[in-house]
């Protein structure tokens, strides 16, 4: 069994006395690429800063390499290499200047793959930080993080500010990471990029986790969904088990779209037949699809079921 | 120009909430300081003619003369006079401190954070920032002056009349306008607002040195100060106009230069230009204290360049503080050559205790800074990556910690050096070595615990630190208003600047000497242990 790098156990952390993390749980193992999902406010930051020993939880423990977070951050942190959200720079110094402090405190010197990165990410070293716009100081973290040999990589929303070309050049440098065996736990929000790149997620919201697990495990385990047309009306769907969400695209109600529980598929089918189908489409769910659900006002009840 | 200013009535809502606390705090400080001023004098001069002769005599002397201004020359003196020329010097710096940062922040500020792009997209002028500055500068200064003259009014001090009153409301509002509009100013030429600050309180400073030289050995050209014209006002007195008018032209220009600059200048951009930057960092930039240096070494000269010229300023005085014949003829008659050499140094050393006081004041403001900057580098979140990485949080805050107490050390050695240095080459009986060391051994221990404090503040309620300059501020006024105000004794004692009040004409007190060691060492590493348990404000 890999060994695990990060392991949350029933994280809670207040900030006076609004809640910010209710229960977080997780464990990225060693090799792992994590997703980490949440809408706005969720607490995804909070999490990362408590992993990163920035803030002190207030029950729970988190372990990082097997130390405390909070107590040992002077051994783990020279083994993280880290982007955070927003990134701040001392406007005065230039991005060259702050991505060389920035290998040289971790012990690491400007190397050939700091050049490297700079050409690929098209990064111009010599201006002044108070003059880079948010991706272009997002570059200068993520260049001091990339081209830092690390056996954890924590990005917390990393191409927020980058164009597509460049997230594409940073999609490729993970896959990368991946290959070679890092271990990455990835905050984003842009879909696309944790699907082709994570091998599991977790999703919070409100401060809690409500699902993880293996992505192609969860797409399984998520209701199917499904467009239907029939010659006459459908109106016994309603009444099938495990149809959910169920519309109806004319008005004779001979065009359904619903979802459907995996388990209750045959049923389901028998109703459709005696309806006579004319056209069927099941599509898995698209991690947008889950995402959406989870997100929403529906999210509560789903995490419920 | 209405075109440009268009919506600048929102914009002056929104500053007026957003400064409301700070400028509400400022108004108090300013009102509690006139009112127990006015309250003090007229005390003392309705206690009967010895208390009112002694004041007279006490502000006579050079060293008063140098810190709050020259008295006028009248056959009588009444509480009115005296007021005037204690306060006007020193509440037109205590209102500076509050005026510009509120006009830098407002304008600037804004522009750096970002706000200003966002608003300026909506349905607002190009110089409706600097407007709106202005025009809160306007109304809260209005608001100060009428408390002022109210205050006045109500104290009634012995020699005031409604004219004098009113003429001092006004020309306290008009300083405001003038280091006001000439911070709006500041703000345009830099791109920053570091740079916009430090340049107003460069001004500030040097508008009060020249005064302060002026005022004691050629008052003709105190005019050359911006503080100076509110000086030669002779309020109560004379009640002059033309100095106010001076001020009112000045800050007009100003102002229109500043509207003039943002009328036509990119956002974000500034007069003053902005070099290149390295493509990669020096060879030493590989630690925490080297990105303390890298980041703080332009404050740190400006601050030692301001120690050496104060220094040399105050220590070029002395020559002219040391002459006691000067100030009264007849000692000639009842003295030897060699008393009256005592008297010059009694003289001299008792100026030097009285601007002991500043000399500490301005090397823990330079220390403190530095390690305030903690705290801000936190909430700007500049410091986020550098927590991530190797250095741990004890390593971050001892460097900034080092540094904040090192610069206090550098700024108070350097500039009473330059005292001393200067002092000794214009005096005719050179003071003895052993003085010097009396300021050191004064002023360092009250240095480092005072920037100690600074250091547990930050470490232990980082959002209570600005109760410091709260702290750092009464003591020294206190301290220096004491005699004046005929206080207690003991009444500077809460802060370090009371125990070291009698250095150098006597050596500090060993008690207090450990006291302020022990409690800098102390009040150090609260502030360390205190960083490391924080919840970061990131």
């Amino acid at each position: 069994m890999a060994t695990s790098v990060i392991e949350l156990n029933h994280i809670q952390k207040k900030f006076g006395k609004f809640e910010a993390l209710k229960n977080v749980s997780f464990t990225l193992s060693s090799g792992q690429v994590l997703g980490f999902l949440g809408p706005n406010g969720a607490g995804k930051s909070t999490t990362i800063r408590i992993i990163l020993g920035m803030l002190k939880k207030t029950a729970g423990t988190v372990t990082v390499f097997g130390h405390d977070a909070w107590r040992d951050d002077a051994v783990i942190h020279p083994q993280i290499a880290y982007i955070p959200g927003d990134v701040y720079l001392w406007p005065n110094l230039s991005g060259g200047e702050i991505i060389d402090l920035l290998l040289r405190l971790n012990g690491r010197d400007h190397n050939q793959k700091t050049d490297d990165l700079m050409q690929r990410f098209k990064f111009d070293p010599t201006k002044k930080a108070r003059t880079y716009s948010k991706g272009n100081r997002q570059k200068v973290a993520l260049i001091a993080a990339l081209s830092q040999d690390a056996d954890l990589y924590i990005f917390d929303e990393p191409t927020s500010g980058l164009d597509p070309l460049n997230e594409q050049t940073f999609q490729q440098e993970v896959l990368k990471l991946k290959q070679a065996g890092k271990s990455v736990l990835l905050s984003s929000h842009i879909l696309s990029e944790v699907e082709r790149m994570c091998d599991s997620i977790v999703i919070i919201r409100d401060g809690s986790v409500i699902e993880s697990g293996n992505l192609d495990q969860m797409q399984h385990l998520a209701r199917l969904k499904v467009e239907v047309t029939t010659t006459t009306a459908n109106d016994d769907l309603a009444r099938v088990a495990g149809v959910h969400d169920l519309t109806f695209a004319a008005a004779d109600h001979t065009k359904a779209v619903f979802t459907a529980d995996r388990d209750e598929l045959s049923r389901i089918m028998q109703s459709l037949a005696t309806a006579s189908i004319l056209d069927l489409r099941v599509s898995p769910p698209t991690l947008e699809d889950l995402f959406m659900r989870y997100y929403g006002k529906q999210g509560e009840s789903y995490a419920a079921e | 120009m209405r075109q440009n200013n268009r919506h600048a009535g929102y914009l002056l809502k929104a500053n007026l909430k957003q400064n409301l606390k700070f400028s509400i705090v400022w108004l108090v400080i300013l009102i509690m300081m006139i009112l127990s001023g006015a309250v003090k004098l007229e005390a003392a001069f309705i206690n009967g003619a010895s208390g009112s002769k002694d004041i007279v005599k006490m502000l006579q002397a050079p060293g008063m003369a140098a810190m709050f201004g020259a008295t006028p020359k009248v056959s009588t003196y009444n509480a009115a006079i005296i007021f005037a020329g204690v306060m006007v010097v020193f509440m037109i710096i205590l209102q500076a401190l509050w005026i510009m940062p509120l006009m830098i922040r407002d304008t600037r500020g804004q522009e750096e954070n970002g706000l200003l792009e966002m608003v300026r997209a909506r349905d607002v002028g190009r110089t409706a920032d600097v407007t709106a500055a202005f025009w809160e500068l306007l109304l809260v200064s209005f608001v100060m002056a009428a408390a002022y003259f109210a205050s006045l009014l109500a104290v009634n001090m012995d020699g005031t009349d409604m004219t004098g009153d009113l003429l001092f409301a006004i020309a306290m509002l008009i300083a405001n306008l003038v280091f006001g509009s000439l911070a709006l100013l500041f703000a345009q030429l830099a791109n920053n607002t570091r740079t916009a600050s430090m340049l107003s309180y460069m001004l500030l400073a040097a508008a009060y040195l020249i005064r302060l030289v002026t005022d004691l050995n050629h008052q003709q050209l105190t005019w050359l100060s911006p503080i100076g014209w509110f000086e030669k006002v002779d309020f109560y007195t004379k009640n002059q106009l033309t100095p106010l008018l001076l001020g009112l032209v000045c800050s007009i220009l100003l102002y229109g230069a500043a509207i003039a600059i943002a009328q036509n200048r990119d956002l974000g951009a500034g007069v003053l230009a902005e070099g290149k930057g390295r493509a990669t960092a020096a060879s030493w930039l590989r630690s925490v204290p080297a990105l303390i240096w890298r980041t703080e070494r332009g404050l740190l000269f400006g601050w030692l360049v301001g120690a050496i010229i104060f220094g040399g300023v105050m220590g070029s005085v002395l020559g002219g503080v040391g002459d006691i014949l000067k100030t009264n003829p007849i000692y000639r008659q009842l003295l030897d050559v060699k008393q009256i050499h005592a008297a010059n140094q009694t003289l001299v050393l008792s100026f030097l205790a009285m601007y002991m006081g500043i000399f500490v004041a301005l090397a823990v403001t330079a220390g403190v800074q530095i390690a305030f900057r903690l705290k801000h580098d936190d909430q700007l979140g500049y410091l986020g990556i550098i927590h991530a990485e190797k250095p741990t949080r004890a390593t971050i805050s001892t460097s900034y910690n080092c540094w904040a107490l090192f610069v206090g050390i550098l700024v108070l050695s350097v500039g009473l050096i330059a005292l001393f240095l200067t002092g000794n080459a214009v005096l005719s009986q050179p003071l003895p070595l052993k003085y010097l060391g009396r300021l050191f051994i004064g002023g360092l221990p009250a240095v480092l615990a005072f920037i100690a404090l600074g250091i547990a503040l930050v470490g232990l309620w980082p959002k209570l630190s600005g109760l410091f300059w709260l702290y750092m501020g009464a003591g020294l006024i206190v301290q220096v208003f004491h005699g004046l105000f005929s206080l207690p004794k003991h009444a500077g004692d809460f802060t370090p600047f009371g125990w070291i009040a009698d250095v150098p004409i006597k050596a500090l007190g060993q008690p207090w000497l450990a006291v302020m060691l022990i409690s800098a060492v102390c009040l150090l590493i609260i502030g360390i242990v205190g960083y490391r348990h924080q919840d970061l404000s990131v």
